[in-house]
């Protein structure tokens, strides 16, 4: 009982500060309020005795992405969202309608389907007689899942070649016209030509 | 209904350490800065100037708090409490002595929340406590306390990483994530303490544990002589204390994990020794620590900003992981 | 694991080590990047001769994570292929560009291993990851040359566009997971067996459809196809264009083929009434095009089209022909498409200020550069389908299918649209052989090497196919058969 009280008062203070992120028109409070979602979604894991993911839901989203999207907001000197002018004003009306006829749709599906539970036989007790959760988890990361685990590692070096080719400075590359010519015509018309 | 009051206890022993230690911290701080510099320090307020810190608490208190017309006032108000609240929930995750012991016919564990996952908690709750740090900077609208708040935010990104993967070869050893049984890891003298064979990851860490506290000689965010306070610099009055309580309530935290991780946290170095509660070896080793601390303060120059990120990605990141790999070997063939 | 598991994904293995090796090649490398495009090259044609070595082998690996069988080495041959082809297409273009980087080497061998990861996955867990590997080198090849306003924008829509299909996509499977509580193809089958098409797997499967026709780009999902395929280097629109898009259709083939099995009849129609709309999209917006990439990108949507039309069909025959012949379809259509991007690669990498790939530019081509216009022109002639061409017998063996799952009147109106596409087509042979040039053209040094190469390679597949599709045929049909090694 307890404990489903608990899930009620983190899941809907998480689901409160998700609207709050999109309704702000401040980014740093948004910023600030998706931390606060982050780590209330961190508390329903932990209510669901997977201690090890909700640290590191707090460890990886709250702290490192979320540091750096700080970061990237105020390098830009963010302040205010300014709505840019849209191009399909109309849409915004569509979407009035059709957004809230979806969310029924899925809310009725899934309301009204049968879920298999993957739980069985994994209780509090069997984790930590198999050493506790941190260990359970290893194990599956390293043996069922190894495929998985090592083609994610492969997503972060591209992710990490990537920001180095898209960023690194290059020296007398022709592209970079506007860099040493300062032609800003000719640099303008070699941006925009066809590739 | 006594495993709550032994909680409560517990609770507020440790908190009550905290809190309690931080005026004679600063008033240690000052009298070894004096040192350092050839000078007395306080003197005037009680005897040896002991009650210095208590003055400056009441001064604080009784100062205006002013608010930047500017600013952005919900988040400049919020910023110090996210400094400093991480810092006690770590404190609930550090063992001062060993688990079911028998108090009262009472089983207890000398720890307030045996986590499972606790020295991944102190890293993650290390995260968050840069928050206060970044939003302080932000919210001052003010040029040094944003650059401030940017260099503090870069700075704690780039030396959790080294830190973080400093603590896996502590990890790998204990052959847990868990810090009381990572101390239990530490049994026996104090040569089998980790910090013999996990050296480099000592040295690592500790020095990344400087940059995260934001201390001289890593102390790029507040920088008195390029940014003026940097986060600090357009807070007054007990808000102002309040950032000054966190860092000291951090560095306690800081030396605890240390004590923990790396020098048998409770343990006696002896165990001819254990008849002394584990709790005063803790409190000695923290302030051991704590002492360190002030003495690199006070005895070293300033890095610049670009060669602290020099440190941190060119050298504790390889070499972190360098001796992560040394240790995953070692232990992978001493477990055989 | 054991080593048995590695043999499994050896091919990928190669591409893995290559990549990596490209990447610590590249910095001691001046001007000339011969040294990783050699790396690079030998390990796709490595990869590909030991996928087709395993060949006949069936089977399964980490755990029924990922199968190696006729299917996932039908794919990894075609991949490995489009590849290499790729790799020949791109030395002297990015060099013209001051671009010729090993990085873009070891991205587009990072992206390959994803794609066989998705065509030899049996687990919703290597599918997404295979996917997202895939993705992401994808959206980093398209904005590759960093100085270029087309260029950010092919990357900016691509990754916007891609990322809002993975959630969709992701979400769907996560409701299948939720009612079968299994993430492997097999026991996901099932499960679902057990309960029957309901409601919500019904929802689910429309989801799924819905994020992979985003990969794939079927209307009214393809808006990011042409702006994409016109801003990103032509060497990887070309890539993007076969290989994404086979790797695409291995996913949705395995996917609503064993995962989605019990709600073919969602799917089916759902596929039917997609392939209509695609193949009308696709071609009808491709004859208002002067821009010829933007042209290729429309056709390339046409081309899914018809692919989804044997997709229904699939969803509605008893046996697997429409299956069969969407594989052999998709090993046409890399020949031909590569072919004509290859063309276009030459064109611009001779002039690379000037050309700007209009319709107009190709007036008289055939004077000017006699080899390039009758590649061109074969490349045209097999897109249409004329017969003779690799075209015309993907899209003989495709429509065939779908006209024997009783879907007559979708073949019929997918003939009819590929008449429609003969004047788009043409009209390019007709401009490069009886137009006028509007302007003088410098003469230009003829491209060799490398770029004649992918051509000659294209072409002869082309023909190869359009004449003996025996042997292609009966790899296509061995390959479609048993999926679980």
């Amino acid at each position: 009982m307890a404990e489903k009280i608990l899930f009620i008062i983190f899941a809907s203070l998480a689901v409160l500060g998700a609207l709050g992120v999109i309704t702000r028109t401040n980014i740093v409070h948004g910023l600030l309020l998706l931390v606060f979602t982050f780590v209330n979604v961190a508390a329903v894991f932990l209510l669901t005795q997977a201690y090890f993911l909700a640290v590191i839901q707090v460890l990886v989203y709250a702290g490192a992405i979320l540091v750096l999207f700080a970061f990237v907001v105020m390098f830009l000197n963010l302040k205010e969202f300014h709505q840019l002018e849209q191009l399909h004003g109309t849409q915004k009306w569509a979407v009035l309608v059709l957004a809230p006829i979806l969310l029924a749709e899925i809310v009725v599906v899934v309301a009204g389907a049968t879920w298999t539970s993957v739980g069985a036989g994994i209780t509090p007790d069997a984790i930590a007689a198999q050493g506790g959760n941190v260990r359970v988890l290893g194990i599956t990361l390293f043996n069922e899942m190894l495929l998985p685990f090592e083609m994610a590692s492969l997503i972060l070096l591209v992710g990490m070649v990537g920001a180095i080719v898209l960023a690194k400075k290059e020296d007398g590359a022709s592209m970079a016209l506007r860099d040493w010519t300062g032609d800003e015509e000719a640099a303008q018309a070699v941006v925009e030509q066809e590739v | 209904m006594t495993d709550f009051i032994f909680l409560l206890i517990k609770g507020v022993l440790w908190v009550a350490v905290g809190v309690g230690m931080v005026p004679f911290l600063i008033y240690f701080e000052r009298k070894w800065a004096g040192f350092f510099q050839s000078r007395v320090g306080p003197t005037y307020a009680g005897p040896w100037g002991s009650l210095q810190s208590f003055g400056d608490m009441a001064k604080l208190l009784s100062k205006e708090d002013v608010v930047p017309e500017r600013a952005d006032k919900a988040v400049f108000k919020l910023a110090p409490y996210i400094l400093f609240v991480p810092g006690f929930l770590v404190m609930a995750l550090i063992p001062f002595g060993p688990l079911n012991v028998d108090i009262f016919g009472h089983k207890v564990d000398l720890v307030i929340a045996n986590f499972d996952a606790g020295a991944i908690m102190f890293m993650a709750l290390g995260s968050i406590a840069v928050y206060g740090i970044v939003f302080a900077g932000w919210a001052s609208n003010n040029h040094w306390s944003l650059l401030g708040g940017l260099r503090c935010g870069a700075n704690m990104v780039s030396y959790e990483i080294a830190m973080g993967l400093a603590l896996v070869g502590i990890f790998l050893m204990a052959d847990s994530v868990n810090f009381s049984q990572i101390v239990d890891g530490q049994a026996g003298n104090f040569w089998n303490w980790y910090f013999i064979p996990q050296i480099v990851a000592f040295v690592i860490f500790f020095i990344s544990s400087i940059a995260e506290l934001n201390r001289d000689p890593f102390n790029v965010a507040e920088a008195e002589q390029e940014l003026v306070a940097g986060h600090m610099t357009e807070y007054s009055g007990m808000r102002w204390g309040l950032f000054m309580f966190g860092e000291y309530v951090n560095m306690v935290v800081m030396s605890a994990v240390i004590a923990t991780l790396f020098f048998g946290g409770w343990r006696a170095p002896f165990t001819a020794l254990d008849f002394i509660p584990g709790f005063i070896w803790l409190i000695g080793k923290v302030l051991f620590f704590i002492f360190l601390y002030m003495w690199i303060r006070w005895t070293l120059p300033r890095y610049r900003y670009n060669q602290l990120m020099d440190i941190g990605w060119k050298i504790f990141l390889p070499l972190a992981i360098a001796n992560l790999a040394v240790t995953a070997v070692i232990v992978s063939v001493v477990q055989r | 694991m054991t080593a048995m598991d590695l043999i499994v994904i050896l091919p990928e293995l190669i591409l893995v080590v290559a990549g990596c090796l490209a990447l610590v090649v590249e910095p001691y490398l001046k001007k000339d990047k011969t040294a990783a495009v050699t790396i690079v090259a030998t390990a796709l044609v490595a990869s590909g001769a030991v996928a087709f070595g395993l060949a006949g082998e069936t089977r399964a690996a980490f755990g029924n994570m990922v199968v190696l069988n006729d299917y996932a080495v039908f794919f990894k041959v075609l991949f490995a292929v489009a590849g290499v082809i790729t790799v020949l297409m791109s030395p002297r273009y990015l060099a013209a560009y001051d671009r010729h980087l090993g990085e873009y080497y070891a991205l587009l061998l990072f992206a390959i291993v994803g794609m066989d990861i998705m065509a030899a996955a049996r687990d919703l867990m290597a599918f997404y990851v295979g996917l997202e590997l895939m993705a992401v080198s994808s959206y980093l090849l398209a904005g590759f040359f960093r100085y270029h306003a087309r260029s950010n924008e092919a990357a900016l829509k691509y990754f916007l566009t891609g990322a809002f299909a993975s959630a969709i996509t992701l979400y769907g499977l996560s409701l299948v997971y939720g009612f079968a509580g299994a993430t492997n193809y097999q026991q996901i089958g099932q499960a679902l067996q057990a309960t029957g098409n309901t409601t919500a797997i019904a929802l689910a499967t429309a989801l799924v459809v819905v994020g992979t026709g985003f990969k794939v780009s079927m209307a009214p999902f393809h808006m990011w196809t042409p702006d994409v395929y016109q801003g990103a280097p032509t060497p990887v629109a070309g890539f993007f264009s076969v290989g994404p898009k086979a790797a695409g259709f291995s996913a949705i083939l395995m996917l609503f083929l064993t995962v989605l099995d019990v709600s073919r009849s969602t799917w089916s129609i759902l596929f039917i009434v997609l392939a209509v709309l695609t193949m009308a999209v696709g071609n009808l917006f491709a004859l208002a095009q002067k821009n010829i990439k933007r042209m290729l990108a429309y056709s390339s949507i046409a081309h899914v089209g018809y692919l989804a039309a044997g997709l229904g069909a699939l969803g509605r025959a008893d046996d697997d022909l429409a299956g069969q012949a969407i594989l052999l379809y998709l090993a046409a259509y890399t020949f031909m498409n590569l072919g004509a991007f290859a063309i276009l690669a030459c064109l611009k990498t001779q002039d690379p200020a000037g050309h700007g790939y209009t319709l107009a530019e190709f007036a008289g081509l055939a004077r000017r550069a006699p080899w390039a216009a009758v590649l061109m022109s074969l490349f045209m002639f097999s897109l249409t389908g004329i017969p003779g061409t690799a075209g015309f017998i993907g899209k003989f063996y495709l429509f065939n299918a779908v006209v024997r799952a009783d879907l007559a009147w979708l073949a019929v109106l997918a003939v009819i649209f590929s008449a429609v596409s003969a004047y788009y087509y043409l009209r390019v042979i007709m401009y490069m052989f009886f137009r006028e040039p509007e302007r003088e053209y410098v003469p230009r040094e003829a491209i060799g090497g490398p770029l004649a190469a992918a051509l000659a390679l294209c072409a002869a597949g082309v023909i190869f196919i359009g004449l003996l599709p025996g042997s292609l045929w009966d790899a296509a049909v061995s390959s479609f058969g048993n999926f679980f090694g």
